[in-house]
């Protein structure tokens, strides 16, 4: 039995990136794809389901899974446990995240989440960043909520997080100044009920002071926890607007994606890459404010078992940098003009092979008689050229 | 006569075995009153026999968005790029037989429910005059053909001859003869629930091979199962009584939400007037409410 295990692998038969769902085989030899026994995952709960056919398994890559998953020597990546098959499922569902909402347009540039002293959190930084990317189990994890807790705790950080959002409050009164436009319309909503939840009215009663903007507000009921909770869950946490280290404006489900599906991100981390982080546990832990749990929350998040040298975490890692260089909806599209481009040689390659075989049935199936014929005609063209040679010699010999 | 035999007659048309079947079976059976009822049933323009292909909820909001369903063939999201396409499934297109294995896209025989939600939560049903009666059906699934026992069996040609057919000519019979497999000798009329269930159920089901790409224009209806629904109130409840849900949780919940954004989103019409862009539901599930589909 031990041999076996030791033996034994597990594979990706076939992967949904970006939607999260694997079928995943654990296999002794890979060759002919002989298997022991074949699961399925697939998120919210990652919980493996059994699976007593594993041809529903390669099935799948007959629609929008890709077939297993290799290397970039063409070899396929095996895992010791299932355990980092699902987890390496997890990043790249959460590296989904990226650019799924869009930020505001430029004219809604809203205040870069940042701490009042940003000479203070330094120290903090210092203690968590490194940590970010070296959790491997529950006692790593536990030592990186506590160190969240310790260092951001005292350095006010609930203090940042509502500047934050005052600073949400004043972008809404500058927007409604400038007259409300569609987009600003369908954000404000959202956000308000956000603010007024979270940080009730103290925050934003001088803009309701003013009377240009009462009328409006007034036609916004103040959302309560329960509703919040549910619009945070929907997609708000994700959507709100965070600003990112080259002073463009993202979303805080931009930042979730790179910081829990990337290690390398991690290591790479600055103030700007974590604060949107942190900031999006609080906005979660809005019912009890505990900044243990956010810590803890963080600390669930972060890669954890897959190690930054597996081949899979490299070929995941490369993944993560083209999405975040180009945009994920862009390297779909990519991967869909591939396909168009590989469909294309496909085809061209089978007319060639078709038009080679046609030809080669052709002269299988011409008549004897006309085969012949054709001979004989060759024949006659090639006397006919060897006459006329040699009356052109007789001809030269004359003349000489 | 012996029901494995007559379901695995070689060069016996679909409906010719079911006839041969009949044959055998006496006046008081039912199943040739079944069979008269699943005919009607089945080739009814609006309660009728479906293709469905399931797709999960990312991919759904691409096939809206660039309006082409995609299978994936070769190119990897993640990773290097494999030699070539998988040999399986070189070696299954040939033994299907197909012309141009990268034009075929696969999906299920339905007559309500979710299709297979191993593929994904969200079941698209295609309209009936999306799928031509020259488009081939299998069985099962054909990757079977790889699986023992047929794998140890040679002639694969043979194999796909006698369990494919065709959508128009086949597939009624096809369907009564796997239902005759199960439920040969139930002494009662059978529910539209149950042929239902017993054509998709779990990782069973009766596979269709589509020749060309299909777009929303050709989707009748988007169908969600009501389990999906429950998982994002459990996470919502849980999120209630104290437990901050993960980031995986939030996307999931935050994805319906832009399916259900992307499917509400009008289209203009032929007329110029905006229209809904596909209609969607959750459905009962199949022969335990007061409607089975």
């Amino acid at each position: 039995m031990e041999m076996t295990e030791s033996m034994s692998r597990w594979y990706i038969d076939a992967w949904c990136v970006f939607d999260g769902i694997v079928f995943a085989s654990e296999s002794e030899d890979r060759t002919n794809r002989p298997h022991v026994r074949t699961v399925f995952v697939t998120p919210p709960y990652w919980r493996p389901i059994a699976l007593a056919n594993p041809a529903t398994a390669l099935r799948a890559t007959r629609g929008p899974f890709q077939d297993r998953l290799f290397n970039g020597a063409g070899e396929e990546i095996p895992f010791e446990t299932l355990d980092e098959i699902i987890e390496l499922a997890r990043r790249a569902y959460v590296l989904g995240a990226y650019n799924t909402y869009e930020p505001p347009t430029n004219d809604m540039v809203m205040a870069v989440p940042m701490p009042p002293d940003r000479g203070a959190p330094s120290a903090a930084l210092a203690a968590v960043l490194p940590m970010l990317h070296t959790v491997v189990d529950a006692r790593h994890q536990e030592r990186l909520a506590n160190t969240i807790v310790e260092t951001w705790g005292v350095l006010g950080v609930r203090k940042a997080f509502q500047s934050w959002c005052n600073e949400y409050c004043r972008w809404v009164a500058v927007t409604l100044a400038a007259g409300t436009s569609k987009q600003a319309g369908k954000y404000l909503r959202e956000w308000l009920q956000a603010v007024f939840t979270m940080f009730g009215v103290e925050a934003v009663g001088k803009i309701m002071s003013d009377p240009r903007f009462a009328n409006r507000f007034l036609r916004i009921a103040p959302a309560d926890a329960r509703a919040l909770q549910q619009t945070l869950l929907d997609g708000l946490l994700m959507r709100l607007p965070a600003m990112r280290r080259d002073g463009s404006v993202g979303t805080l489900g931009d930042a979730l994606a790179l910081a829990f599906s990337s290690r390398l991100k991690l290591q790479s981390a600055t103030l700007e890459d974590f604060l949107p982080v942190l900031f999006a546990g609080l906005a979660l832990e809005i019912t009890t404010a505990e900044l243990r749990a956010v810590g803890e929350w963080i600390s669930e998040g972060v890669p954890r078992l897959v190690p930054a040298n597996h081949e899979a975490a490299v070929v995941l890692e490369a993944l993560v940098e083209r999405v975040a260089r180009v945009g994920r909806l862009q390297v779909m599209d990519e991967i869909t003009r591939w396909r168009d481009e590989d469909f294309a040689l496909v085809v061209a390659e089978r007319t060639e092979r078709q038009e080679v075989l046609a030809r080669e049935a052709a002269l299988r199936e011409e008549p004897e008689q006309e085969r012949r014929r054709a001979e004989e005609v060759r024949r006659r063209e090639a006397n006919r050229a060897a006459q006329v040679q040699q009356q052109k010699v007789m001809v030269r010999t004359r003349t000489r | 006569m012996d029901q494995g035999t007559s379901y695995f007659q070689e060069d016996v048309s679909w409906p010719d075995r079911l006839q041969a079947l009949f044959e055998t079976e006496n006046e008081e059976s039912f199943a040739r009153a079944n069979f008269e009822s699943l005919q009607t049933t089945a080739q009814d323009e609006i309660t009728g026999v479906r293709m469905v292909v399931n797709i999960p909820a990312d991919a759904l909001l691409n096939f809206l968005r660039s309006k082409r369903y995609l299978n994936a063939y070769s190119r990897p999201v993640v990773g290097g790029k494999p030699r070539q396409p998988s040999p399986m499934r070189m070696q299954i297109d040939e033994w299907l037989g197909f012309d141009a294995p990268e034009a075929h896209y696969f999906g299920a025989v339905a007559m309500g429910g979710t299709g297979v939600r191993f593929y994904g939560e969200y079941c698209m049903v295609l309209r009936a005059e999306a799928v031509s009666p020259e488009t081939r059906v299998f069985d099962r699934n054909s990757y079977d053909l790889a699986r023992p026992p047929f794998a140890e069996i040679e002639d694969k040609q043979r194999i796909v001859r006698t369990l494919g057919g065709s959508w128009g000519e086949d597939l009624v019979s096809l369907v009564m003869m796997k239902l005759l497999a199960s439920m040969r000798d139930v002494p009662w009329l059978i529910t539209l629930g149950t042929i239902s269930d017993e054509i998709l159920h779990d990782e069973e089901f009766i596979e269709v091979h589509l020749r060309g790409e299909f777009s929303p224009d050709d989707i009748e209806e988007i169908r969600q199962a009501p389990e999906d629904e429950s998982v994002a109130l459990d996470i919502e409840h849980r999120y209630r009584a104290g437990a901050m849900p993960t980031t995986e949780e939030m996307l999931w919940r935050g994805r319906k939400m832009l399916v259900a954004s992307a499917i509400a989103e009008p289209v203009e019409g032929e007329d110029g007037t905006p229209k809904r862009r596909v209609r969607s539901r959750v459905v009962v599930t199949a022969g335990r409410g007061n409607r089975w589909r």
